[in-house]
């Protein structure tokens, strides 16, 4: 025990849920007991606005400088007991939780809860008790500007969408133009007119800045204010932001197996009588599913529509026309667009005209005679140097993976990085548009909020004990041990997400995170392994 | 008048207050109810050991995100009676037994809606027998019981099932009863119920009565998880009929693809995967705040505009405008809110 420590020990009344599974008062006493605790309060409801003022009230009274906190989940109330801290004028993280619900009385019988409780509450004593000040900072200034990486349509929501809020954006495009959407990836005409207008607008909106055939090459500087190095003709432009939005191209299209070429397909030219058969991008296209989308649908009824007499097959397992998506998959059947069922991809024989073994799931097996096989591909060619580069990784399925968790599906695990997850499901261009708008939404609200949390549960280098073998330099997937001024190892508080793999790593133990520590660690096991005082 | 005034604390509702308020923009949200979540709620967790991602949890944690905001003002039990106003400066008569009076006026620049939704009412297709045979349940029937105790079994009986049938589509992509859309959530629901299912015990045998896979995930597959599995079949069908077998086990009747044979199967326990349908406040609501309805029912949206209504400062997120699972909700409130941000901030 240090002697300047002052530890309050709370009780939530709820804690083991509102039956009240534990005797508080025993708890209380038992809390009480040890000589580290200045004070011990039950507090009815921690979570509601009236406890959370009494405890802050407590705190203050007591002029203890940290608490332990008794209560119930503390993986979503910690911003809660954060208030409660600052309020009161302590660390905003000074507390240590004892989670007497999820991890006690939701998972023992009474007797044993109770005890348990007693230890874990201990136990956060132990800890609390050795806790060390992390550093800090609450309003860290964000750069209002936001870069929109991307080609496509997903880019051009983004930063529309951004820069009708009042901020300033960068569109860098590898390509000179944009890359239309095909007129496939739309359900209907008036929202094709929409988002062409959209484009329209934003190539002269006053706020985004265009740059054109560059490609991305360097990224670096902190959540907060990012530096960009973009290739352009041979020279390198930097460009600063506060927040990134990836927002690759989603190129689909529709690879010729046998017959016609697409254009021709698209164009007036075929010859009317033929058999055009389109199949699913069944393997290789990241969406590897074996769907009729909505989008093939599209496509085949262009090609109905422009030779009338053209007999137009899709083939597929599943079905999959979403939302209002629906109407159109009907509406092809009353065009006369023949929908078969099969299992398996089927076997092509022969070239133009050519025969398609397949499976039918009711009729067994079929013989299909088709002028023209087709197959839809989907690919987004960008999206895996973006990954690289921006340190945000791809699932298996060969998207961004992204915070899901936390209901916010576009942002990612570097702060200030925002994704547009394009390859999700079979997209149509209303999908990419809301993805588009939900990353630029996520965006804005950084931007306009203007400052960032940093700080709290993040490592730091002993700079006597590392020896720079940059074992941590390679490890951290957020980038953010670098090897400093001196020669050792340093860790950018703006990038550690407290992940804890340098701590793990470090062949010198010179990497320590703060509210983790081994002596907090140890003094807590070896609280618990003695049971109760 | 920078303010926005949120209908409904459900998913969407609370996400968009959430995004205001980091935006610094004050919000009042209107609950009919007397707790904020909405439906989500009344999800229960479907992981035993790890967990499998139906995101049950994700929507509590938004109401205590929701409830920290000094911004967001929360008023439960009321409803929207009246509205007058412009664009810009709307002022919203509230009534309910919660205020003073039963009444009180609010003013607002933005209006976002997201009431959300009903699960289809499986009475209605009454040959599915619910309500009528025993031992058949609706997929929220499931949720509330997982919520309460943690665990699915056979009501009649409370033991774990040894045989489940899932029936898909149920009030989902079906003109009869006017629900022509896909629901969007209840693939993804049933899945992760049935996983839930076979971690409870792995002897549970589980049938599958669908139309399509539409799970919205890539990440997920069925057909893999249920080839390795034991007791796990995937029929491609719409039962024809369930009633009560001579063993008084709910049985369906049904022919499946490529079997001309029309089979009768009894099972411990059918759950009917009931379908996202339009509130029954959407007409009214409609009426009052003087927006369209689309040919689905739902509130409509402009073409290639999500989120944004007919009328200028009034939009939509979550169920209200057409059916979504929790993330599409969430990110519909997000994409609500910041239209509604650009509204109120550049008269967009």
């Amino acid at each position: 025990m240090t002697d300047e420590t002052s530890i309050g020990v709370l009780i939530c009344s709820w804690a083991g849920g509102k039956d009240g599974a534990f005797d508080l008062q025993a708890l209380k006493d038992h809390a009480a007991r040890s000589p580290l605790v200045t004070f011990v309060a039950i507090v009815d409801r921690i979570c509601s606005s009236s406890g959370q003022s009494e405890a802050v009230e407590l705190l203050k009274r007591h002029k203890v400088d940290r608490f332990v906190v008794a209560a119930c989940s503390p993986g979503s109330k910690e911003p809660l007991y954060r208030r409660i801290s600052s309020l009161a004028g302590l660390h905003p993280l000074g507390f240590e939780s004892a989670n007497l619900r999820e991890q006690c009385a939701y998972v023992h019988d009474s007797p044993h809860a109770a005890e348990k409780a007693k230890v874990l509450i201990d136990m956060a004593i132990a800890k609390a008790d050795l806790w060390v000040p992390p550093p800090y900072e609450d309003e860290l200034p964000v750069t209002r500007r936001a870069a929109i990486i991307g080609d496509g349509l997903a880019a051009g929501i983004a930063a529309y969408e951004l820069a009708m809020q009042g901020i300033d954006v960068d569109l860098i495009m590898r390509s000179e133009g944009f890359e239309w959407p095909a007129d496939y990836l739309f359900e209907n005409r008036v929202a094709q007119h929409r988002a062409e207008q959209t484009m329209m607008a934003l190539a002269i909106h006053p706020r985004v800045n265009l740059v054109q055939a560059a490609e991305v090459v360097g990224f670096d500087g902190v959540p907060g204010s990012f530096g960009l190095m973009v290739e352009r003709y041979g020279d390198i432009l930097p460009i600063k932001c506060g927040a990134v939005v990836l927002a690759p191209h989603l190129e689909v299209k529709f690879k010729v197996l046998r017959g016609t070429q697409v254009g021709a397909l698209l164009s007036s030219d075929l010859q009317d009588g033929k058999r055009v058969v389109i199949l699913p991008g069944a393997t290789g296209s990241g969406v590897g599913c074996n769907c009729v989308s909505a989008r093939a649908v599209r496509f085949a009824q262009t090609v109905k529509e422009r030779s009338r007499d053209s007999q137009v097959m899709l083939m597929g397992r599943e079905m999959r026309a979403l939302g209002s998506c629906e109407s159109i998959y009907e509406e092809a059947q009353r065009q006369g667009i023949i929908f078969t069922r099969i299992e398996q991809v089927p076997v092509l024989e022969g070239e133009s005209p050519c025969t398609l073994k397949v499976m039918d799931a009711s009729l067994g097996e079929l013989a299909v005679k088709a002028d023209t096989v087709v197959m839809e591909t989907s690919d987004a060619p960008q999206l895996p140097s973006l990954s690289r580069l921006f340190g945000v990784p791809m699932d298996q399925k060969g998207d961004f993976l992204t915070l899901e968790t936390r209901l916010r599906s576009t942002e990612t695990m570097q702060r200030g990085v925002f994704a547009c997850r394009v390859r999700m499901g079979n997209m149509m261009a209303e999908d990419l548009m809301l993805e588009a708008k939900s990353a630029a939404s996520f965006a804005a609200e950084l931007l306009t909020k203007g400052t960032m949390e940093v700080g709290g549960a993040v490592a730091e280098v002993e700079p006597e004990k590392c020896s720079a073998c940059l074992a941590c330099v390679r490890i951290c997937p957020y980038g953010a041990p670098v090897i400093g001024e001196a020669g050792k190892a340093q860790i950018v508080m703006q990038k550690c997400q407290g992940c804890g793999i340098c701590v793990g790593l470090c062949p010198s133990k010179a990497i320590a995170m703060y509210g983790s520590s081994d002596a907090q660690l140890r003094a807590q096991a070896s609280v618990a392994l003695q049971g109760v005082r | 008048m920078k303010k926005v005034l949120i209908i409904g604390a459900g998913t969407a509702g609370l996400s968009a207050a959430s995004s205001l308020s980091e935006r610094g923009i004050s919000s009042v949200l209107i609950e009919r109810s007397a707790i904020l979540g909405g439906m989500a709620t009344e999800f229960g967790c479907k992981g035993i050991r790890e967990c499998v991602r139906c995101d049950a949890c994700l929507a509590r944690d938004k109401v205590n995100e929701v409830k920290r905001s000094e911004l967001v003002e929360r008023i439960k039990g009321a409803n929207i009676s009246k509205l007058s106003g412009k664009p810009g400066d709307y002022r919203i008569t509230l009534s309910g037994l919660s205020l003073e009076g039963g009444k009180r006026q609010v003013r607002a620049g933005a209006i976002i809606c997201a009431f959300g939704y009903e699960p289809f009412d499986a009475k209605l297709d009454h040959r599915l027998g619910y309500g009528l045979v025993g031992d058949v349940i609706s997929s929220i029937d499931v949720e509330r019981q997982l919520k309460a105790t943690g665990r699915i079994v056979v009501p009649s009986t409370g033991n774990n099932p040894a045989s489940v049938a899932f029936i898909q589509c149920v009030g989902s992509r079906d003109k009869r009863f006017k629900q022509e859309l896909c629901s969007r959530a209840c693939c993804k629901s049933a899945f992760k119920t049935s996983q839930f299912l076979k971690k409870q015990d792995p002897e549970t045998m589980i049938t599958f009565h669908y139309m399509d896979w539409r799970l919205n995930d890539p990440r997920e597959n069925v057909r893999q998880w249920a080839s390795g599995q034991n007791g796990v079949e995937l029929l491609r069908s719409r039962p024809a009929e369930v009633f009560s077998g001579e063993d008084h086990r709910p049985t369906i009747r049904f022919a499946a693809e490529g079997d001309a044979q029309v089979n009768e199967k009894g099972y411990d326990l059918i759950v009917l995967s009931v379908g996202i349908a339009p509130s029954s406040e959407t007409s009214r609501l409609a009426q009052v705040l003087g927006t369209e309805v689309d040919r689905y029912g739902f509130l409509r949206t402009i073409p290639g505009d999500a989120c944004v209504s007919t009328r200028a400062g009034i939009f939509l997120a979550g169920c209200c405008s057409g059916p979504k699972d929790l993330v599409e909700s969430a990110k519909d409130g997000a994409v609500a809110a910041h239209k509604a941000f650009q509204f109120l901030e550049a008269g967009l």
